[in-house]
């Protein structure tokens, strides 16, 4: 009895196989193949150097005697400046101009390079000045000043730029190839120049004012340098009696009342800049 | 008297074991023969089937840079020497089922050079597969690579996130699949041509410059780490053919 049993769960199990393989057992792969190419497929980065040197040596190119290397520029600083007519501005001698380059080699295999340059409002400087005393009407009284506020940044439209290139300038990269000045054979024009709208842009923070733009040619190491001066511009008025004065010379704690009401103080004003570089395949020569 | 019953009883023993013998032995004994060899020859011979997969030269791009997909759907060995793998499969199949293979890509060898170093991220590194006409019929549509698209990205729609230079079918990254029909006497050859690009989307900025957002998770590196890079890969092909039903 027992051996029937046994012969029966033998026989389903059996059974049950059979079922499952004839199920199942077409998918059983008779033929396989399985094989990893020998070919590494690689892509190797290329090299590119775009450098905004800022600022670059002295714009009249001295070297400094103890090292031999050109001397570090330095950021214009003006202080108690006074209007200037253009001729006066664009006559500030090399030493006294801020000198900026581009320093860039393109390999071979990329296209052209464009750049452009802009001036954007710079940072509010350090100190303060005494703010204006106002009575509940809102109008400023001949009072001692409590309070003390950031300068007021000059109106843009009283500020000279003037942008050129210059091929005396030196690069230490350029120098350590014993290679300098390097120029490329790109395009490379300056704006405000001369003459014309020497005016920055109304808003800071925005795109900025285009004032020189070039194009590195690829295949070429090129060092492009610049220098510029900016002053403020004979246009601008200070006067305490004179209504169409946009500014005032002295505040109303001076004892001066005649034409100070809210307007800023010629002394209280500043302006600074800095330089913007863009550069790239989407950027456009002359736009 | 004697002798004579004796020899009667021995001779009558004789026969009696012969008939013994007869009767026992003796049955197996035909008494009508009949013997012939059919014409017919029932046979099985094996079907022919093999498949083989080979590659040209490989992809070696170097002093590359992010490329748009025009430029880089346009790459031709023949003016940009190295930028196309060119590989094919071959299959003889006389079997009914289809041989059925899959085209994956492996992590490939670093470069041997000292200078590039760092591996570009899946989503910086475009690849575009395109086949001949068999090849896409039965290959291209269903993965949809025939459309440029990053490593990346193909990971996430297998929902992957890495693959590695040893073959998994689970985790390597699939490219394609096709199949070789069955039935055929003839060699079937599927052609590929494999294509590889940094994307677009890759972004160089200067040393000093603030790294802009990235783009489609692509990459935003200084130029000088950008200098440094590579990427590389390999092909691998699963191949079977399935018993017929």
């Amino acid at each position: 009895m027992e051996n029937n049993n046994s012969k029966q769960i033998l026989f389903s199990i059996i059974g049950i196989a059979i079922l499952i393989i004839a199920v199942v057992g077409v998918s059983f792969a008779f033929f396989t193949y399985s094989r990893t190419g020998t070919t590494n497929n690689v892509i190797t980065t290329g090299s590119i150097v775009f450098d905004f040197d800022d600022p670059i040596t002295n714009p009249s190119g001295q070297i400094a005697p103890e090292t031999g290397l050109p001397e570090s520029g330095t950021p214009l600083t003006l202080t108690n400046s006074e209007p200037k007519t253009d001729e006066q501005g664009e006559a500030t001698p090399d030493k006294e101009k801020y000198g900026f380059g581009i320093d860039a080699t393109i390999p071979d295999s990329l296209e052209d390079i464009n750049y452009e340059v802009y001036v954007i409002a710079g940072d509010v400087p350090a100190g303060k000045h005494p703010a204006a005393v106002t009575n509940a009407a809102g109008t400023e009284v001949d009072e001692e000043p409590t309070d003390y506020v950031e300068k007021d940044r000059l109106s843009y439209e009283y500020i000279g730029l003037l942008v050129e290139t210059d091929s005396t300038a030196r690069n230490s990269s350029a120098e350590s190839q014993g290679d300098y000045p390097v120029t490329g054979t790109g395009k490379v024009e300056t704006r405000y120049a001369a003459g014309g709208d020497h005016t920055l842009e109304k808003e800071p923070g925005t795109a900025g004012v285009l004032i020189a733009s070039g194009t590195l040619k690829k295949g070429e190491h090129t060092f492009n340098a610049y220098k510029l001066t900016m002053w403020i511009k004979d246009t601008l008025k200070v006067s305490d009696t004179d209504s169409t004065a946009p500014y005032r010379a002295s505040r109303a704690s001076s004892g001066v009342t005649g034409n100070a009401d809210s307007k800023p103080v010629y002394s209280d004003l500043f302006y600074s800049l800095k330089v913007k570089i863009v550069a790239g395949s989407e950027v456009g020569i002359g736009g | 008297m004697n002798n004579q019953n004796s020899s009667k009883q021995v001779l009558l023993s004789i026969i009696g074991i012969a008939i013994l013998v007869v009767a026992v032995v003796g049955v197996s004994f035909a008494f009508f023969n009949y013997s012939k060899v059919g014409e017919e020859n029932n046979t099985v011979t094996t079907g022919t089937i093999f498949f083989n997969f080979t590659e040209g030269t490989g992809i070696n791009l170097v002093n590359q840079f992010p490329m748009g997909l025009d430029a880089g759907k346009a790459l031709k060995n023949d003016t940009t020497p190295n930028s196309v793998l060119a590989f094919s499969v071959v299959g003889h199949n006389t079997a009914a089922s289809p041989i059925e293979y899959t085209i994956y890509a492996l992590e490939g060898d670093a470069p041997e050079d000292e200078t590039h170093t760092t591996k570009l991220s899946n989503y910086d590194v475009m690849l575009y597969l395109t086949g001949d006409e068999g090849a896409t019929a039965s290959t291209l549509t269903t993965n949809n690579i025939s459309t440029p698209t990053t490593v990346g990205k193909l990971l996430e729609d297998q929902s992957g996130t890495s693959f590695t230079n040893t073959f998994d079918a689970a985790t390597s990254l699939k490219l394609g699949v096709g199949q070789i029909t069955g039935g055929s006497n003839e060699n079937t050859t599927h052609k590929y041509e494999l294509r590889m690009w940094i994307s677009n989307d890759v972004q160089i900025h200067g040393e000093n410059d603030t790294a802009p957002d990235a783009v489609n998770k692509a990459g935003v590196y200084s130029q000088d780490n950008f200098s440094k890079m590579y990427y590389s890969l390999k092909l691998h092909i699963e191949a079977a053919t399935k018993a017929a039903q």
